[in-house]
């Protein structure tokens, strides 16, 4: 009975030693908001693919070497919870390409230490003046800025019709890369 | 004969009257009214919206910028125990527990606050921080103590995690101020 008491009183005392007062509360609001960026990564902005002459007459021009893997794409995309992936698409949006040639372009799987879903490589596409997709499935992620990072460009020149090559022609394309809803 | 049967009467009678006061005893105890009035009053605004924009994401392929601070006063929080007497203003101990209660948030989301300096007082008070940033968690942590009447204490709350990754909408919590009797 004694030591029920002394509990009893224990327990009070602990109760009122620190009891509940009062409270107040403050209510924390934030908005992350849809993000859409994207960024050519070179160390030189432009892409060269020089066409050399074949040192053995007869034999078919050596194409093989024509490419450039020098630029990477960059992006940062956010979406909102019912949003639709992103995609990247590509077109020339001036200039022509010399005759009898195309210019071949693959964009790599990601690589790079960026964080999220990352988009997929749509497969090789001969440029044109239409948009062509090059990368699809972009969910919210940063591909880390720089080259190595991201999705690695791959532009290769390919020729078509032999009778149309004009080994003086020179020409400069631009080509425009657009992030958009998949 | 009669007698002892008597005082063994009285014994039990008495024993019974021992139990019962006891349990009284012990439901006046729990059921003492608490003479202790106390406010926790914040006196700026009770809502505070950190704003995001796709600006903090400076370059392509980067993520937002890591954290996000209000001003060191963005919350100021008066503690006034009552009545106002010399005890309550000058001596009477106190703490103040801080906690979180999700109303819409994400687990990447992180929340820290700080007490950023003493307040001011009339009376010879003091406010024991280390003016370090804590998180704050779903469950109640001690976040200041104190003695007496102390007005506008100021806070300030850190927001951090903030990602590309995490989908894009409005989220809000609630920072719950809890004032104890110390």
């Amino acid at each position: 009975m004694k030591l029920s008491i002394l509990s009893t009183f224990i327990l009070y005392f602990v109760q009122m030693h620190s009891q509940i007062i009062d409270n107040k509360s403050v209510t924390i609001n934030t908005i992350i908001p849809e993000v859409a960026l994207i960024d050519i990564e070179s160390v030189n902005q432009s892409v060269l693919l020089n066409l050399q002459p074949n040192n053995n007459s007869g034999e078919q021009l050596n194409t093989s070497l024509v490419q450039d893997n020098s630029t990477w794409i960059n992006y940062t995309c956010s979406l909102a919870p019912n949003s639709p992936s992103k995609k990247i698409s590509v077109q020339i949006i001036s200039g022509e390409i010399p005759k009898g040639t195309q210019i071949l372009l693959l964009a790599s799987n990601y690589q790079g230490s960026g964080i999220g879903n990352h988009g997929t490589s749509s497969g090789t596409v001969i440029l044109n003046n239409f948009p062509q997709n090059v990368i699809s499935n972009i969910g919210g992620s940063f591909t880390s800025n720089g080259t190595n990072n991201g999705h690695q460009l791959n532009y290769r020149l390919r020729i078509i019709d032999y009778g149309l090559l004009g080994f003086e022609d020179s020409t400069s394309i631009t080509i425009a890369f657009t992030l958009t809803d998949d | 004969m009669i007698n002892m049967k008597t005082s063994q009467y009285l014994i039990f009678c008495l024993k019974r009257l021992r139990r019962l006061a006891y349990f009284f005893l012990m439901i006046g105890l729990f059921l003492t009214p608490k003479s202790i009035q106390a406010q926790l009053n914040i006196e700026s605004s009770n809502t505070i919206n950190f704003s995001i924009l796709e600006i903090n994401v400076v370059d392509a392929g980067l993520d937002f910028q890591n954290d996000f601070s209000t001003t060191d006063n963005a919350i100021l929080l008066s503690v006034n125990i009552l009545p106002q007497n010399l005890q309550n203003t000058t001596l009477r101990s106190w703490r103040v527990d801080i906690r979180k209660n999700d109303i819409d948030w994400h687990d990447n989301l992180d929340l820290f606050v700080r007490v950023t300096g003493t307040g001011n007082s009339n009376f010879n008070t003091s406010l024991q921080n280390d003016f370090a940033y804590q998180q704050i968690q779903d469950f109640d942590n001690l976040f200041f103590n104190g003695t007496g009447w102390i007005n506008n204490i100021p806070i300030q709350v850190k927001l951090s995690g903030v990602s590309v990754i995490i989908p894009a909408k409005s989220y809000a919590t609630e920072l719950v101020f809890t004032l104890l009797d110390d």
